[in-house]
């Protein structure tokens, strides 16, 4: 009976300390992936940003170009 | 004035164009299926209780979460064949779990959920990209995915010999790449379902918040009434039908009107529909719409990287599957939530959505 119950208890530390290795192996490779995820994000929405102010410049640079084109008519 | 035959004709070259315009969607629409019968037959084929809940969270883990950054990676390295590598993993986890010894079974999953997400990424792209604007092809290929579910849970419990999935490996190849060129084209057309005022950030939490909680409800819908196997088909085909129409709301009356009215109409049937297939059938079938809405949101924000949008709304989706592996509510409190949540999501996608 006692050897069982040693064998149970064993068994059961196991499996906790199996599973929380497990879980902490989850955890830290979901907070990669997230990092990631939210670094790629990031570098996007940059990127977005600046290819709108770009837009933005060239319109503004076109509205100079047409009043400079009035003025001279 | 036309003639008859006349009439026909022009009828049915509209019908052509309609399917040749689709035709991305449609093909990805089975590439989704095969997919989803290869994974949800090995999801069921092994330890239908013991560690059923273990499989399906490392499975999950890695189908779902990696998605964005697997996208981010095929837009920006056109010339791999990610297509062939997507199904050759596949492949692979098919005879890693189908094999005999059990230290590999776990492995098996790890790689069938890697492969999937390559799968679904290509997808993603592939119909965002000969979208014309429009969300319906990718709802379409989004669908596809609960065609698979049942046709892969069905073989898997009825343990069909695992030889047979083969045949949906190789279809989904073949579809795969008659729609490769697609996924590498490189320009994407612009959606824009978002109000403006907002930060793109909040746009994207939002997308985040109520895709996680569609995916939390998902489990927590009170569905006795299903027992019978073609009680389950229907359930499937009821979701991927809702999901398909969606997408095709959002493009005819637009995603503010599709989201309030889906979200809305959903919850009484939902809630009373636990005993009652029909109602309950209806329920999904609303909650089902609001699926490529927050897609086409995601998309509005990161314009240039539909792979990394949709990782947003797949990793969405894992975060909120995470409570469903740890906690079972009773059926009043599924329904209270059912109620408090879905009010919470129609504000914030009011809010959000462009009228």
């Amino acid at each position: 009976m006692v050897e069982y119950a040693v064998l149970d208890a064993g068994m059961g530390g196991l499996v906790i300390i199996l599973g929380g290795v497990a879980a902490v192996v989850f955890v830290v490779m979901a907070v990669i992936i997230l990092r990631f995820s939210i670094r790629a994000i990031k570098s996007e929405l940059k990127k977005e940003a600046e290819a709108e102010q770009l837009d933005a410049q060239q319109a503004k640079e076109e509205d100079i170009k047409a009043e400079q084109k009035d003025e001279e008519v | 004035m036309l003639s008859r035959p006349k009439k026909r004709i022009l009828r049915q070259n509209r019908r052509m164009k309609k399917f040749k315009d689709n035709i991305t969607g449609i093909e990805y629409f089975i590439v989704h299926a095969c997919v989803e019968t290869i994974c949800f037959y090995l999801l069921r084929l092994h330890y239908p209780l013991l560690l059923a809940g273990t499989i399906a969270f490392v499975y999950d883990f890695f189908a779902f979460l990696p998605q964005g950054i697997i996208g981010k990676f095929i837009e920006s390295h056109k010339k791999l064949p990610y297509e062939t590598i997507g199904n050759l993993l596949m492949l692979g986890a098919i005879f890693l779990v189908a094999s005999p010894v059990h230290a590999l079974h776990i492995s098996g999953y790890v790689v069938l959920g890697i492969g999937n997400a390559i799968m679904h990424e290509c997808g993603a792209i592939a119909t965002v990209t000969e979208s014309r604007g429009k969300i319906f092809q990718s709802a379409l290929f989004v669908s596809g995915g609960g065609v698979g579910i049942v046709i892969g849970q069905t073989m898997g419990i009825n343990q069909v010999p695992w030889q047979w999935l083969i045949i949906p490996a190789v279809l989904s190849e073949a579809c795969a790449l008659a729609a490769r060129k697609s996924v590498r084209k490189g320009t994407y057309p612009t959606f824009n379902v978002v109000e403006k005022k907002f930060s793109p950030w909040t746009i994207l939490l939002v997308a985040f918040l109520v895709t996680a909680v569609r995916s939390y409800l998902g489990y927590a819908i009170p569905i006795s009434w299903n027992k019978e196997l073609w009680q389950t088909i229907l359930l499937f085909g009821i979701m991927g039908l809702g999901k398909a129409l969606g997408g095709y709301f959002v493009d005819r009356i637009g995603a503010w009107k599709t989201a309030v009215f889906s979200t809305l109409a959903a919850i009484p049937f939902l809630i009373f529909g636990d005993k009652i297939m029909v109602v309950s059938v209806i329920g999904v079938f609303f909650f089902s719409m609001t699926m490529s809405i927050t897609f086409a949101m995601c998309l509005s924000i990161l314009k240039s990287s539909p792979g990394l949008a949709f990782g947003v709304t797949t990793a969405a989706l894992f975060i909120g599957l995470v409570p469903a592996f740890f906690v079972r509510f009773g059926l009043l409190t599924n329904a209270i939530l059912i109620v408090i949540l879905s009010i919470a999501c129609c504000v914030l996608l009011s809010k959000t959505l462009k009228k």
